[in-house]
């Protein structure tokens, strides 16, 4: 059986890719006490691990978060099952992404039905399971076989992919990136399967008496206290990558703000869509877009009312977005060595055609070529190289304050000219000045 | 008989008759409201305990009072409780609310259930469009006992318009208020027993337009015997009019609302226009004859009716003169006959909604007590959950979440 299984899975392997993502996943079981109700689910999940068969990960449910790599456009999933027999019976399992293509080869029972949608691996063995051509988006990664059991009992997790670096898709950007997975516990039939009490003749027959008790954002019913989730600073995109892995539809209701929905199970929309409560179908994912024009704390939960713990304790899918303010922006390091100045902040003006660059001198003794008039100033964007120079109108000369007496104590200005309004808020610059060179600097 | 009335018909017609069908609310940017206990009345002759935002001094009403205000306007709500817990109110889709006053809560601040305590919530109507308030304080229990409520905003001058652009100009606007009850939990409020409430076992069975049953959704406005729900569902038009339906999701549940006649342009949802770009107006608008609303959310649709696509003029006129052509009329189909036999009269039976006559504004003699519901000689459209045992009350049927679009002759006077 193994030897078939190993042949199976060279087969399968045939065109592997250049360049490709490779995880060690495996599946078994834990636990997790709900708040609440102090009541423990037994669940099966996934770990990740760093080699095969080395089981140096924890089971849990969502399952880690893989990411492939922007480049990458394969992926090998190497699935280790640890899972129980039921009913005398070992439990086979599979991984299944769906939205990205794969060869499936379907497993059907004694009885002529299908029993899992893609090639099963036994208990004990390790299965080999190939994507390739990889889109870009967000995805869930899920069990397979026997589905109505395996998915609702936390095989599940969070795959993405980005388009380029700090791209979703190609042309939709951001700044930060929040995942939230949701997910809903029926204990009593976690318990049923837990203690082999799911099947033909037993307590439970069937998941159609389905009853979720707990609702679950990335694993967690909410309780007093919890911490938000980090979701940037002011003014930034922040791209909220949203996987429903329950059963049931739910709608992340967002408040203070509007969000705009960039894609659909992987796909990019063509317009964006501004929304604050979001609908999620079982089994979907959406991208949306947050961009928060104060700080504090975004309270995001589901409508559809998953907001118990066990009967009627408050929690369940709720959480909150933690957006921080602007920071002053520090380039301590650099501006301590080279450019003797600390970068107070770097903004767009005059409509977006100039950017108004302010600082501050640190040691007036030691100005640096800031201070020096003859030492050019310019800008240069890091993504493509385009330089943006200080413009200089005849009667006026160069938009710089180049100060006689340097002092420490006051804003100094230089303004580079932004034809056609090419940078925008978000984006990163290096700031020359000579010889001396200032990466990192985003426009606020 | 048939001649007369349509000449009657024809002298009562008013020609370009401006439209001013508006949505019962309070308006202002001053809102002070209570939150207490009230009774629900549902089609199938129950009496539910039910909690709801009262406006001070009157009754608790499901939904919540609906809010008018206009695009730009600081709106200052307060909020007192006589709930036995605390409540709250928030304004989904608005951004800076501030609240002061009462206690914070897991969502904003709170008003103790001493029924003195106020708490203030502020806020700019900033963008026009339909929106929701609801209880942010156990939302799972309070929003099912009925603290919810429509807020609309108007578009700074332009007060025909959903959305301050002329592709969302209508001649006539209607509330759809969605939601549903498990009457168990009401039952638990009203003995006292709320520690049973068990959240993962809900199960409603009663489904409401704006707070009502069918055929309570067809009663009158501010009826005595639903002094609890003073609004009703009752959509109207004349041919050729632009109706506009606000559609907000105030339960929990996902409901296909389904408008018989046809299709729904969703010009709008969560108060934002479905534009491709500022400025662009409903250009990404959807046509479609069911669409899922979606709890917490809102929806602004467009329907029309002209009997465009019937295939046969439903005035019935015997010539093809284009002197005869009604308002609005669908000129293509004008004198093209009904596509069948009418049978005889005695071999038919009929119900209260049959005029006597397939034509608009036609009434005809029926036997028995036939036609007594359609005196304009209309054409009535059902627009409801098309989660077909939505349309009961408690399984019994027609009720549940249902009303008639009601198409009247233009000689016909609509509120």
């Amino acid at each position: 059986m193994k030897n078939f299984l190993l042949m199976v899975a060279v087969i399968l392997t045939v065109g592997s890719s250049a360049h490709g993502a490779e995880f060690y996943l495996r599946a078994g079981v834990t636990t997790q006490t709900m708040p609440g109700t102090g009541e423990v689910v037994p669940l099966w999940g996934f770990a990740q691990d760093s080699g095969p068969n080395v089981d140096d990960g924890v089971i849990q449910v969502p399952g880690p978060t893989l990411t492939v790599p922007e480049g990458d456009s394969s992926l090998v999933i190497h699935l280790e099952n640890q899972l129980p027999n039921l009913n005398g019976q070992p439990t086979p399992v599979s991984i299944v992404i769906p939205g990205q293509y794969a060869a499936m080869v379907p497993i059907r029972s004694q009885n002529g039905r299908i029993r899992s949608f893609q090639q099963e691996t036994l208990p004990g063995q390790v299965g080999r399971y190939e994507w390739n051509g990889f889109k870009s988006g967000t995805f869930l990664y899920q069990s397979g076989t026997h589905p109505a059991v395996q998915v609702q009992m936390g095989l599940y997790g969070a795959i993405k992919k980005s388009s380029a670096a700090g791209e979703a898709y190609p042309g939709k950007s951001y700044d930060r990136e929040v995942l939230l997975v949701l997910g809903e516990f029926d204990s009593a039939l976690h318990t049923a399967v837990a203690t082999d009490n799911y099947g033909p003749g037993k307590d439970m027959t069937s998941t159609v008496n389905y009853r979720p008790q707990y609702f679950l954002i990335n694993g967690k019913s909410y309780a007093a206290g919890d911490a938000p989730i980090a979701a940037g600073v002011v003014g930034e995109k922040v791209l909220i990558r949203v996987l429903n892995a329950g059963l049931d539809s739910r709608v992340l209701m967002l408040h203070k703000l509007h969000a705009k929905v960039i894609s659909e199970d992987g796909n990019a929309l063509p317009f964006p869509q501004e929304q604050y409560s979001i609908h999620l179908a079982a089994g979907k994912t959406m991208d949306v877009l947050m961009e928060a024009t104060s700080a504090g704390l975004y309270p995001v939960h589901d409508r559809r009312m998953g907001l118990t713990s066990g009967a009627n304790a408050s929690g369940g899918m709720m959480t909150f977005l933690k957006v921080d303010p602007v920071p002053v922006l520090r380039h301590p390091a650099q501006a301590k060595k080279n450019a003797g100045i600390r970068v107070k902040s770097l903004r767009p003006t005059a409509g977006g055609y100039m950017l108004d660059l302010r600082y501050r001198i640190l040691n007036k003794k030691k100005p640096g070529p800031f201070a020096d008039r003859k030492v050019p100033v310019y800008l240069v964007h890091e993504k493509t190289g385009a330089r943006l120079k200080v413009p200089a109108p005849p009667k006026v000369g160069p938009m710089r304050h180049v100060p006689r007496n340097p002092r420490t104590d006051r804003d100094y200005f230089v303004l580079f000219a932004n034809p056609g309004k090419f940078l925008k808020s978000g984006d990163r610059v290096t700031i020359v000045a000579g010889d001396t060179k200032i990466k990192g600097v985003k426009i606020l | 008989m048939k001649m007369l009335l349509r000449t009657v018909a024809a002298v009562l017609l008013l020609w370009g008759q401006s439209s001013e069908a508006r949505i019962d609310g309070l308006t202002g940017t001053n809102f002070n409201l209570v939150a207490r206990i009230g009774q629900i009345s549902t089609a199938d002759g129950h009496s539910l305990r039910g909690w709801g935002y009262a406006p001070e001094g009157g009754l608790m009403q499901y939904p919540g009072p609906t809010l008018i205000v206009n695009e730009g306007d600081t709106v200052t709500v307060t909020l007192r409780n006589e709930l036995p817990e605390p409540v709250s109110i928030v304004f989904p889709g608005q951004s800076n609310v501030t609240a002061i006053g009462g206690n914070a809560g897991l969502l904003t601040q709170e008003a103790p259930s001493d029924g003195v305590t106020t708490v203030t919530y502020v806020f700019t109507a900033a963008k026009p469009g339909t929106y929701l308030y609801q209880s942010g304080t156990r939302q799972e229990l309070q929003v099912e006992m009925g603290l919810f409520g429509a807020l609309i905003v108007r578009p700074a001058g332009q007060p025909q318009q959903a959305y301050g652009h002329a592709a969302t100009a209508f001649d006539r606007e209607y509330l759809f208020v969605v939601s549903e009850i498990d009457p168990h939990i009401h039952e638990l409020a009203e003995f006292g027993r709320l520690s049973a409430f068990d959240n993962s076992r809900y199960w409603p069975t009663l489904w409401f337009f704006n707070g009502r049953n069918t055929p309570d959704t067809m009663a009158p406005a501010g009826s005595k015997v639903l002094k609890h729900q003073p609004y009703n569902c009752m959509p109207q038009m004349h041919p050729g009019e632009r109706v506009l339906m606000r559609v907000v999701g105030a339960g929990r549940d996902l409901h296909p609302l389904h408008t018989h006649g046809n299709h729904q342009l969703v010009i709008a949802r969560d108060g934002r226009m479905l534009e491709s770009a500022p400025g662009a107006g409903p250009d990404l608008a959807v046509a479609d004859y069911t669409v899922n609303v979606i709890p917490g959310g809102t929806y602004d649709a467009i329907f029309e009716w002209t009997g465009k696509g019937l295939g046969w003029d439903i005035y019935g006129h015997t010539d093809s003169s284009p002197a005869t052509l009604e308002h609005h009329e669908w000129a293509p189909d004008h004198g093209k006959p009904l596509p069948t036999m009418q049978p005889e009269k005695q071999s038919m039976s009929f119900g209260r909604g049959y005029s006597g006559s397939p034509f608009l504004g036609t009434v005809s003699d029926l036997p028995g007590a036939g036609g007594v519901a359609n005196a304009g000689g209309g054409m009535y459209f059902m627009f409801h959950s098309h989660n077909e045992k939505e349309m009961a009350s408690d399984d019994v049927f027609p009720g549940g979440m249902m009303t008639m679009m009601m198409v009247e002759p233009h000689g016909v006077m609509i509120e």
